[in-house]
């Protein structure tokens, strides 16, 4: 073909390509006002990543369409950095909507930078361009827009509420004493307690307790108990600030049964638990454990003894160990007198409370031990812990039995306790080892040997690793595995050719733990080997990160299956011999996705300078998640000539690559600042 | 606790969503992170990440895309869970096939049946309705992805959560108790079978307008868009013209599925499929 046939046919292409893109512009714009929510959802992730930001913002302009109006919002918060120039310049625009959706944007995207130019608009005429502003303000922190947003207390109902929240997301201290003088009279008295909680601050302490008492506006107290609580959680506040709350908690029956009931069972199951992952209804983390703690601590930091025991019985619960424990050593003086008096409490969950929580002496050791034999085992597992807190060989023999006869729950504690007490007083463990023992009491006793570190029953545990049941070799193994020099690792070498898979893989992880350069040694010869350990052997070499076992990893490679040869380039990208980024490299070709992945994985834990050509040709390839790896890869650089990528990353179609990328560009932007 | 990532949610919730049909965006993503955690340590993997390559690529896959079926579907069922619907089959669905009933059985088929309170139900009520006086029989089928379900329902023995809506009188005529659990008596089980399906995935043996009723109630809500649409065509393939579909009281079709028409029946909203029924 002839140069001129080629131009020809370049043209031609090029012509196509234009009509193509024009064709998908024309579909996503068509996408963007679809009544079909999963079209328009598709349309916008489009918009974001083919529409130019000027064309966007017309269709925001567009109030006759709402429905792609939205969505062009919609793309244009997805578009992220590389729609923030643009959106910056909209702020001039004379149409006030226009400007206040561009400023929900900007808000949205969350670029720090952008505060500068927003905070002139904080008094812009227009009420709903003036409360849009101060909204983006409190979305993005800005500090900077606390002496204005102060001004906006006293500004009309709107702005007032919008500068309440934007204070409290900005966290500006200075304004709690303004936001606590407007409670509770105003009509915003529940934004301004959001606000106070989230603000922490100890002198609000007692504006917040007096509303817990305060008759006239019962519709507050909840709100109030949660910003106490946040108080009494981050600040030390003077005991002072809550005496008057205290005396109204003994005097007033009413207000200490409501109290009383936010610690109930019921109050706790209608709020979620921490960790239980409930959102609320704007899609954010809700903890609903909140209110619960925050009645603990009202009623700890006034020291209401009324109301200990239902704090107490809540301090049986999973959920609430650790967290009351340190609650009630930071309020320590103010209950422990009360605290010791609940010993005696009918009700076992309170007893079980106290007995977490309390600060136990060694002399009281024989109270401890008589209540690890108490009726209820609730009381019995609090016993063994507090045994185990105090470390004193005398609870021996009364843990042993929680340990031989307890339910599990009992076991579980006294194999912590035991596992706490000092090595010489632990020989009476050994009758738990005999064979004549049901098997969970040999296990649990070993795992309690294994705690303690003694040597003493190692003869014992040797003997165990022959055990029938596999809970009692892997219990023996942990023991063995401590021994110094390089008996246990023998015993663990021995254990890899288990009958057992759980014995095996229990081995293989002591010996990454316990090993070092000879567990190398030990597993490198199980590379040789066809069976399911191998890939458990792969993985362990590569938590390992031991160099010898690049050259044969890689040398296994060529003849693994697919499930090993992914943990082969995993356990690369961790060891990271000087050939590993050479040979990822090399594995971007294979035909298998997955392989692909991993190979880009571990040239993005890799990221080398040298590397960025590859990594701009990972990012514009069809498999986001190479894309994404691309992303992580040139976050892990942080090069300026990468940007360019970046920024057309942010726009990605996939959420995780565009995620992915923004991270990279704002620890640039933080990086430069 | 091991933290799933956005990636790792992704590749997995992919994975997932192509397997079964099920979404475990947005919220649901912390369920899917809290309900396999055991199950990492159990195979020792050390990130979300591990245990999708090893669904992904390990010679165990298989086997382990029935654990993770174990702990991803919502068992939540009981006996006489929304009662209504099984008064419609005897009430309204029953007369209305009339002369057909006379050579062939009722066929319903019961779409995730967990452990097969759902289909006991509705023989329960065409049991209790006289519908066998009358000379009709019936053959309802029930699925489900999980095999452990399946084996519970074919043993039909239950414990007391799952007779919840049953009171004194319903649990002595229905059941037999056995050590603190509940047998449901064999009249009630003539005519009820029980199929491993995963639906999404297809289903093989399940001829064209087979069925007059199905069941699929609370299942549609935990499914991605894709596998919505795709259960839908099923449905309405396995449907006989005519046909109904009964969804629970959060799940609708309207705008969504031409082949589905919404009609009032006996008062309560479900789904025909369009076509004269036969």
């Amino acid at each position: 073909m002839g140069d001129g046939a080629a131009a020809y046919a370049a043209r031609l292409q090029e012509l196509r390509a234009a009509a193509e893109a024009s064709a998908l512009e024309a579909a996503i714009v068509e996408g963007l006002g679809a009544g079909a929510p999963p079209v328009r959802e598709v349309a916008i992730a489009w918009a974001a990543r083919c529409l130019e930001p000027e064309l966007l913002a017309r269709f925001v302009a567009d109030e006759a369409d709402a429905v792609r109006r939205n969505a062009a919002l919609a793309a244009l918060e997805r578009q992220g950095p590389y729609a923030v120039a643009h959106l910056e310049q909209v702020l001039d625009a004379p149409d006030a909507d226009l400007v206040m959706f561009a400023l929900q944007v900007l808000g949205r995207i969350g670029d720090a930078g952008t505060a500068r130019r927003i905070l002139p608009l904080v008094t812009h005429p227009s009420p709903n361009l003036a409360q849009a502003a101060i909204e983006a303000l409190g979305r993005l922190r800005s500090v900077e827009a606390v002496p204005l947003l102060l001004e906006q207390l006293q500004a009309d109902l709107w702005l007032q509420l919008a500068a309440i929240q934007a204070l409290g997301e900005i966290g500006a201290v200075e304004a709690a004493l303004p936001l606590a003088a407007l409670v509770p009279d105003s009509p915003l008295a529940v934004p301004v307690l959001e606000a106070l909680g989230k603000l922490r601050d100890a002198r609000t302490a007692p504006v917040l307790a007096a509303l817990l008492r305060d008759p006239a506006h019962p519709e507050l107290r909840e709100p109030a108990l949660l910003a106490l609580g946040q108080v009494l959680e981050a600040a030390d506040v003077p005991l002072d600030h809550l005496a008057v709350l205290a005396s109204d908690l003994e005097r007033d029956a009413g207000l200490r049964r409501w109290l009383e009931s936010c610690l109930t069972p019921q109050a706790r199951d209608a709020a979620a638990l921490p960790g239980q992952g409930t959102r609320d209804d704007r899609g954010t983390p809700r903890d609903g454990g909140a209110l619960v703690r925050a009645a603990a601590l009202v009623v700890l930091a006034s020291g209401a003894r009324s109301l200990l025991p239902a704090v107490m019985a809540w301090g049986a619960e999973p959920e609430a160990l650790g967290w009351l424990d340190g609650a009630v050593r930071r309020f320590g003086p103010r209950v422990q007198s009360g605290l010791e008096a609940l010993l005696a409490h009918p009700e076992p969950r309170v007893r079980a409370g106290v007995i977490a929580v309390l600060p136990f002496t060694p002399a009281q050791v024989p109270d401890l031990v008589r209540l690890a034999s108490a009726e209820a085992a609730v009381v019995r597992r609090a016993a063994c812990r507090a045994l185990g807190r105090l470390g004193d060989p005398r609870a021996v023999p009364a843990l042993i039995e929680r340990l031989r006869s307890g339910e599990a729950g009992e076991r579980a504690a006294a194999v912590e306790a035991l596992g706490a007490m000092p090595g010489e007083g632990l020989e009476p463990l050994g009758d738990c080892l005999a064979d004549t023992e049901p098997a969970p009491v040999r296990a649990a006793a070993l795992d309690a040997v294994g705690r303690t570190g003694s040597r003493q029953f190692d003869l014992r545990a040797v003997a165990l690793t022959r055990d029938p049941d596999p809970a009692v070799r892997v219990a023996a193994l942990r023991v063995l595995a401590t021994q110094p020099g390089a008996r246990g690792l023998v015993f663990l070498l021995r254990a890899l050719a288990d009958r057992s898979e759980a014995v095996q893989l229990e081995a293989l992880d002591l010996l990454v733990r316990h090993g070092g350069g000879s567990a190398v040694r030990m597993l490198l010869p199980f590379l040789y080997t066809g069976d399911s350990l191998r890939y458990h052997v792969i993985r362990a070499l590569g938590r390992l990160g031991a160099a010898e076992a690049g050259p044969p990893l890689e040398a296994l490679y060529e003849t693994a299956p697919l499930h090993e040869r992914i943990e082969i380039l995993g356990a690369l990208a961790r060891i990271a011999p000087p050939s590993a980024r050479g040979f990822l490299a090399a594995r971007l070709a294979e035909p298998e996705a997955e392989i692909r992945r991993a190979a880009a994985r571990g040239l993005a834990a890799l990221a080398d300078p040298e590397d960025l050509p590859l990594f701009e040709r990972l990012g514009r390839e069809d498999d986001w998640a190479l894309r994404h790896e691309a992303a992580r890869a040139l976050a892990r650089l942080d090069e300026p000539r990468a940007r360019a990528l970046l920024l057309e990353l942010a726009r990605d179609l996939e959420p995780v690559v565009a995620a992915a990328a923004r991270e990279a560009l704002a620890r640039q932007a933080g990086g430069a600042s | 606790m091991i933290r799933l990532e956005d990636a790792e949610a992704k590749l997995l919730g992919d994975l997932i969503e192509t397997r079964f049909g099920l979404s475990f965006q947005g919220v649901r993503r912390d369920i899917l992170q809290g309900r396999l955690q055991a199950r990492l340590q159990t195979l020792r993997l050390s990130s979300f990440l591990d245990y999708y390559h090893y669904l992904s690529a390990h010679p165990n896959r298989e086997a382990e895309f029935g654990e993770l079926a174990l702990r991803l579907t919502n068992n939540e069922t009981y006996f006489f869970r929304e009662p209504h619907h099984f008064d419609l089959v005897a009430r309204e669905v029953v007369p209305a096939l009339g002369a057909a009933l006379a050579s062939r059985p009722l066929r319903a088929l019961s779409a995730g049946c967990s452990s097969g309170e759902e289909p006991y139900s509705l023989a329960i009520r065409l049991f209790e309705a006289g519908v066998e006086l009358q000379g009709v029989r019936w053959d309802i089928q029930g699925c489900d992805v999980n095999p452990a379900r399946i084996a519970q329902a074919r043993a039909a023995v239950y414990d007391a959560g799952a007779l919840r809506a049953c009171d004194p009188a319903a649990r002595q005529r229905y059941f037999t108790e056995e050590g603190g659990r509940f047998r449901l008596k064999e009249r009630y089980r003539r005519g009820v079978t029980f199929f491993e399906a995963n639906l999404v995935a297809g289903v093989s043996g399940l001829r064209q307008a087979m069925y007059d009723v199905i069941l699929c109630r609370n299942l549609l809500i935990y499914m991605s868009d894709a596998a919505f649409r795709r259960l839908i065509e099923r449905f309405a393939e396995w449907l006989a013209p005519g046909g109904y579909l009964m969804l629970g009281h959060s799940e609708s079709l309207i705008d969504r599925a031409p082949a589905f028409e919404p009609v009032n029946l006996g008062g309560s909203i479900v789904y025909r499929r369009a076509g004269a029924a036969a």
